[in-house]
């Protein structure tokens, strides 16, 4: 039992660790190009660039595409040396391939999903496999899995070998709270309105399906950082990619919400990219399909139902004690999942 | 400047007594570490608080319910409101005076669906209390039971207490109601006063939102038609190419079967 009394105690010694983690943190810079050294590749419209991170291992290995989601800046993949995923490929001797789609502008208001999978993604697709010689596998995370699978259906001749990473395809399962707030929102007229969606908007929805852990618990467990600069720079970064959103193009945003969240339509095949039905039974290749068994923004059955409709392909996938973003950034992930990526890629 | 400098004692003194948790706290060593009346007392102030906010908060929803511009009940005597109406929608100002009362319909349907989204999330927050208290006392009846032992314990029951509160929330079919209505309602607003700004630009001759639209729709329509165009050049180009190689594929196999000949 703790002795009366000790209360102000607790509290002005939580402030002084407060104030202290502060200090250190104004002296911390926070780079958001990520840690691995990459030189860009090739410059698409509408402020789209790839990215080539070069292979460090001594066996060379087939290129590896990295498609993120739309929603957040990639460098959650690169964190810092420690724990980037990105880096672990290039030190498996894979040239890894980051399509960064950039912040969309007032114009891109009408990009398309068509415009994104099959004008972007299928363009930096061909221009890896002709410069390299070889389709690239391609590794998918979370909105950017959709667009991985989208594309292996549509242009199977680019892609060799696909990971799917915390990649929502069933958008009606239990406990899916985004996609039961999605259900009642009129994405199309929201477009039509405020053009491209502001991030904040987006990071405010986020922020409010763990209210409690991202604001009172995130900041109050901050002063614990004082005095542990590496810990407190992790921080920084993390919360500085949590805020770095970029706007989300009008018209993708509406079609994505409308069709995943509200229609179901990649799981059901209705779907339709430049014309054509996705139909995920069409693909071929082999695939690993990663999920987090504590995601609350793509909860494992979500992501999990890939699997009853991938009929055509071997199938693999992998259970990840962790939540969304525990597969990327923690320690248990760089220790136990990125080898098992590595490995499979090299098959 | 550091935050050292920044934030002075008072400030620290304010941050220290904000948020439930430091009051729980403090109530909670008053009473020796187990829940007990001074614990109770504090519980029944935060409760005090929130339902203050609930009241008020359906003081507005019930005010608001039933009275959207347009229904007639702003009127006064009431039986004027619908010619009133009906004489809004004539003459030289009936685009303006349209507006207008869309703007105040948008207005009257945003703060019912704010005041019915902010009663659910308020709820949630008081149940999460109780639900904490309520542990509270299960653990200290329980012998085997560990109370929390700081106040950064306390804090990780409130969160872990309070989020499950939320989930529970989240997963309803009443938050989805209400978050896609305030969303919506949002929308709405946003559009018609876009509309009366818009009006206001026109008539001042400079270009407003729907100006800047109609020339990014053209702009990207160019640069999609210069896209195709591009590729049907590249794919002229592609044709003459393999044009060029059949035939000399066709030549080398002429003059290969010329030398193979006897």
């Amino acid at each position: 039992m703790t002795e009366p009394g000790n209360t102000g105690e607790e509290l002005s010694a939580w402030q002084r660790r407060l104030v202290q983690a502060l200090d250190e943190a104004a002296e911390l810079p926070v780079d958001t190009r990520g840690a691995t050294p990459f030189e860009t590749y090739a410059h698409y419209s509408h402020g789209a660039t790839l990215r080539r991170y070069p292979p460090r291992g001594a066996e060379r290995r087939r290129p590896v595409l990295v498609v993120y989601s739309l929603v957040n800046r990639p460098f959650i993949l690169d964190l810092t040396e420690r724990r980037s995923l990105i880096r672990a490929l290039c030190d498996a001797g894979h040239p890894v391939y980051l399509l960064d789609w950039g912040r969309p502008r007032g114009a891109d208001r009408f990009l398309t999903l068509t415009d994104y999978i099959d004008g972007l993604l299928a363009g930096a697709a061909q221009d890896i496999q002709t410069d390299e010689g070889e389709a690239p596998d391609l590794l998918g995370v979370c909105q950017g899995g959709v667009f991985a699978l989208c594309l292996a259906a549509l242009h199977p001749e680019r892609v060799r070998r696909l990971v799917t990473l915390v990649t929502p395809v069933d958008c009606r399962t239990p406990g899916d709270h985004l996609s039961r707030m999605a259900q009642q929102v009129d994405f199309d007229r929201a477009a039509q309105t405020l053009g491209n969606i502001p991030a904040e908007w987006l990071n405010g929805v986020f922020v409010a399906l763990k209210p409690y852990q991202l604001l009172a618990q995130r900041y109050a467990e901050m002063p614990e950082l004082a005095g542990h600069p590496e810990a407190l720079h992790d921080f920084l970064r993390l919360e500085r990619w949590m805020y770095d959103s970029p706007d989300q193009a009008a018209a993708a945003f509406a079609e994505f919400a409308r069709e995943l969240y509200q229609r179901n339509a990649l799981l059901d095949g209705s779907l339709e990219v430049a014309g054509q039905r996705i139909r995920l039974g069409d693909i071929r290749q082999p695939i690993l399909n990663i999920f987090a068994q504590q995601d609350h923004l793509v909860p494992p059955p979500a992501a999990r139902a890939l699997g009853a409709h991938v009929r055509g392909s071997p199938y693999e996938e992998l259970a990840f004690p962790g939540g969304h973003l525990g597969v990327f950034i923690s320690r248990r992930a760089h220790r136990e999942l990125v080898p098992r990526v590595v490995s499979w890629l090299a098959g | 400047m550091a935050a050292s400098e920044a934030f002075d004692n008072e400030w620290l003194r304010s941050m220290g007594g904000a948020g439930p948790i430091p009051r729980l706290w403090e109530a909670l060593q008053a009473d020796g570490g187990r829940p007990g009346p001074a614990c109770a007392a504090a519980f029944q102030a935060l409760y005090a608080q929130l339902d203050t906010a609930l009241i008020g908060l359906r003081t507005l929803a019930e005010g608001l319910a039933g009275q959207e511009p347009g229904a007639g009940q702003e009127a006064d005597p009431a039986w004027l409101a619908p010619w009133l109406q009906s004489l809004a929608r004539l003459g030289p100002w009936q685009d303006a005076v349209g507006r207008t009362q869309e703007t105040q319909a948008a207005l009257h349907r945003y703060t019912t669906a704010y005041s019915e989204c902010a009663a659910a999330l308020l709820e949630t927050v008081r149940a999460g209390l109780q639900d904490l208290e309520r542990q509270l006392g299960e653990a200290a009846d329980d012998p085997e039971g560990t109370l929390p032992q700081s106040c950064q314990e306390l804090h990780r029951w409130w969160v872990a207490a309070g989020e499950a509160r939320h989930d529970a929330l989240l997963g309803s079919e009443r938050w989805a109601t209400a978050f896609g209505r305030l969303t919506n309602a949002t929308t709405e607003l946003i559009g018609s006063c876009q509309a009366q700004l818009d009006a206001g630009l026109r008539h001042l001759d400079l270009p407003n939102r729907e100006d800047f639209i109609d020339t990014q729709r053209r702009l990207v329509q160019l640069e999609r038609e210069r896209r195709g165009s591009a590729g049907s050049e590249e794919i002229e180009a592609l044709r003459a190419e393999i044009a060029r190689l059949r035939e000399e594929v066709a030549t080398l196999r002429r003059q290969s079967e010329g030398h193979d000949s006897p």
